[in-house]
């Protein structure tokens, strides 16, 4: 099967990105379909034009594939960095992976950008040619989203907790900006926002063929749309952010809310669990221990700063700073989990 | 994970300035020890000084007031800052104006105090859309005019969607508390002319119109607390008018001596014309 590769150009910055299609195309059918693709992405692309364009057999494409691993039998993960954004991993931060069915895939997160989700991908088109229908969304943060653009182009169906457009698009501005700035105009080239298409309000099953997907949306955690993902094949829950192991946990939405959902964990006969950043792996419910264990703390330390009656400034000074431990990235996510967990817990 | 996308990746300010003396000239330790983000020159205050100050010479906020805001917030939307009084100023603080330079809308408050506040102790919370100075302009009851001002690195606050959840900020609009914070070493007293510390919470999205609606292009148009009236009896703690600068959920923590009215009403106003007023016994003391 052959792939499109477009050199598509804004102002003085050209790269190559890939075009998916609907459907895995043979060599002549890209070729046919070359100058309708590539002129239909231009033309939802302010700014953008294409400099040249080439079919590529997707073998030749390994390079540019993300790595994944198979942990089980048509489940695979692809580990993120634990490493601040940055134009150098463009964004490849999260975990990401795929499922797939005897039908279907389901691709689960897309990545900071363009160039990150076109890498999964070319994993997933290296595996197998059946149709991407779904892309699952853990939640908003662009780090798990801002790739969506390439599986909708690919024809996949983009689904997340019920939450999860409102508070997209609501920040879509301000996550655009952002990552632009992180990135740089190269790693950033070509990523377009995108919303969701259907939301979960409460729980779901999704079919890939012989294989069935529960989603399940939970009330405010990590961030007010979190969407957890069981593939009870391969006895995996694909956690989102919810679990963070190695990278400092960040707060977004509600530590109580956030303590009790992990608290609670359902004992629902799963064995794994994939956390939102660090190892692609990790024992269910037990990975999820750190993460509780933190917010916890957080928490208590918060509320004994807010009793005794210390003021924001003076409580973000010290809340958490014993909890350093291993954790990655801890003196930028720290404080901001402080006055997030400190604004929240002062209406208590 | 937006938090390390809201710091700018701009080359770090780094402003190592040294410790300034209070004003004397002397080689003294000053009584606010080490400042470690000064603010700094930029084009924004040469509009703003006039529209702030007119043309009052501003003497160093420094020698009557201590000020302290973060050299670096991680929550771009929540950067906290405290003025504190000192003790032997012998001023009256009549007004105190706050801003921060390079926000959309600098001015985030003005405040005008009424007597029983004292010697002024505030802290409050304001968003940041890029790095800048705050600075807060104080004007005394016999005409003096005082600045002080941080630089402060955090960004990305205005545009930052309000809240976790739109449809809870909404619903919860006008929803006040009043905190007591009360010394556990003092002698519980009734008397007049005791100092006491609040906190007033109001929830409130404070929309800054640079917030975008569902799944649409389009802004949500600012609506923010416009007027806070707080008084305790019939007498006015302070009034203050107020822009989006001010967070979410506006919080304003400060001292007042008591006259023995034993409650504080607060009216608060947004741009829409919605109203909302509460009654707070007070406790302390009693």
């Amino acid at each position: 099967m052959f792939e499109l590769l477009v050199t598509l150009c804004l102002s003085t910055v050209c790269a190559e990105r890939v075009l998916p299609a609907a459907m895995p195309t043979d060599k002549a059918q890209c070729e046919a379909s070359m100058n309708a693709r590539s002129t239909g992405w231009v033309k939802a692309h302010e700014g953008y034009r294409v400099k040249g364009q080439r079919c590529v057999a997707i073998e030749t494409l390994d390079d540019r594939a993300a790595k994944t691993t198979e942990t089980s039998p048509g489940h695979f993960v692809h580990e993120g960095l634990v490493e601040p954004v940055g134009p150098k991993n463009a964004g490849d931060i999260a975990n990401t992976g795929f499922i797939v069915g005897d039908k279907a895939v389901a691709v689960i997160d897309a990545g900071s950008s363009r160039k990150v989700a076109e890498a999964l991908y070319l994993a997933v088109r290296s595996k197998t040619q059946l149709p991407i229908r779904y892309l699952l969304l853990t939640h908003m943060h662009p780090d798990h989203t801002l790739g969506a653009e390439v599986f909708k182009e690919a024809g996949a169906e983009i689904v997340g907790s019920a939450a999860l457009q409102q508070a997209m698009a609501s920040r879509a501005e301000a996550y655009t900006a952002n990552l632009k700035r992180l990135l740089g105009d190269d790693a950033f080239h070509g990523t377009k926002i995108v919303l969701s298409d259907r939301g979960v309000a409460d729980s779901e099953t999704i079919d890939l063929g012989q294989r069935e997907l529960e989603l399940r949306a939970h009330p405010t955690a990590h961030t007010n749309n979190d969407l957890t993902i069981y593939d009870k094949t391969s006895s995996t829950v694909w956690m989102g952010d919810l679990v963070f192991l190695t990278h400092t946990p960040a707060l977004d939405g509600s530590i109580v809310g956030w303590i009790k959902l992990l608290s609670e964990l359902r004992k629902n006969g799963a064995k794994h669990m994939v956390p939102g950043h660090g190892p692609g792996r990790a024992a269910y419910p037990d990975g999820a221990k750190p993460t509780l264990g933190y917010l916890t703390s957080l928490a208590q330390q918060t509320r004994k700063a807010i009793k005794a009656g210390e003021s924001l400034n003076t409580a973000l000074k010290h809340i958490g700073q014993d909890l350093r431990g291993d954790w990655k990235e801890f003196d930028e996510f720290n404080p901001r989990n402080a006055t997030s967990a400190y604004v929240e817990l002062e209406w208590e | 994970m937006k938090h390390q996308l809201a710091i700018a990746a701009c080359a770090t300010l780094l402003l190592s300035l040294p410790a300034q003396a209070g004003g004397t000239g002397q080689f003294v330790l000053p009584p606010y020890a080490t400042i470690q983000n000064q603010i700094v020159a930029g084009e924004a205050w040469k509009d703003l000084r006039e529209m702030v100050a007119g043309d009052a010479k501003l003497l160093d906020g420094e020698e009557i007031l201590s000020f302290d805001a973060p050299v670096q917030a991680f929550d771009a939307a929540t950067v906290p800052f405290s003025i504190s009084q000192r003790s032997n100023s012998g001023k009256r603080i009549a007004e105190l104006t706050v801003v921060v330079d390079d926000n959309p809308m600098p001015i985030a408050a003005k405040f005008e105090f009424g007597a029983l506040m004292g010697d002024i102790h505030l802290e409050s919370r304001v968003r940041y859309d890029v790095f800048s100075n705050i600075r807060a302009v104080a004007k005394t009851a016999s005409g003096e005019t005082y600045m002080v001002g941080r630089f402060v690195k955090a960004a990305g606050g205005c545009s930052t969607a309000v809240s976790r959840d739109l449809n809870v900020a909404l619903s919860t609009m006008g929803q006040m508390k009043l905190k007591e914070f009360r010394d556990p070493n003092a002698v519980s007293t009734k008397a007049e002319g005791t100092v006491r510390e609040v906190q007033l919470m109001i929830r409130h999205p404070n929309f800054t119109g640079m917030q975008v609606k569902t799944g649409t292009l389009d802004y949500i148009d600012p609506r923010f607390l416009d007027k806070v009236v707080v008084k305790l009896g019939d007498d006015v703690l302070f009034r203050m008018t107020g822009g989006f600068s001010i967070s979410e959920n506006p919080s304003f923590r400060f001292k007042f001596k008591d006259n023995g009215a034993g409650a504080i009403t607060v009216y608060a106003r947004d741009t829409e014309g919605a109203e909302f007023t509460h009654t707070f016994p007070l406790n302390s003391g009693v």
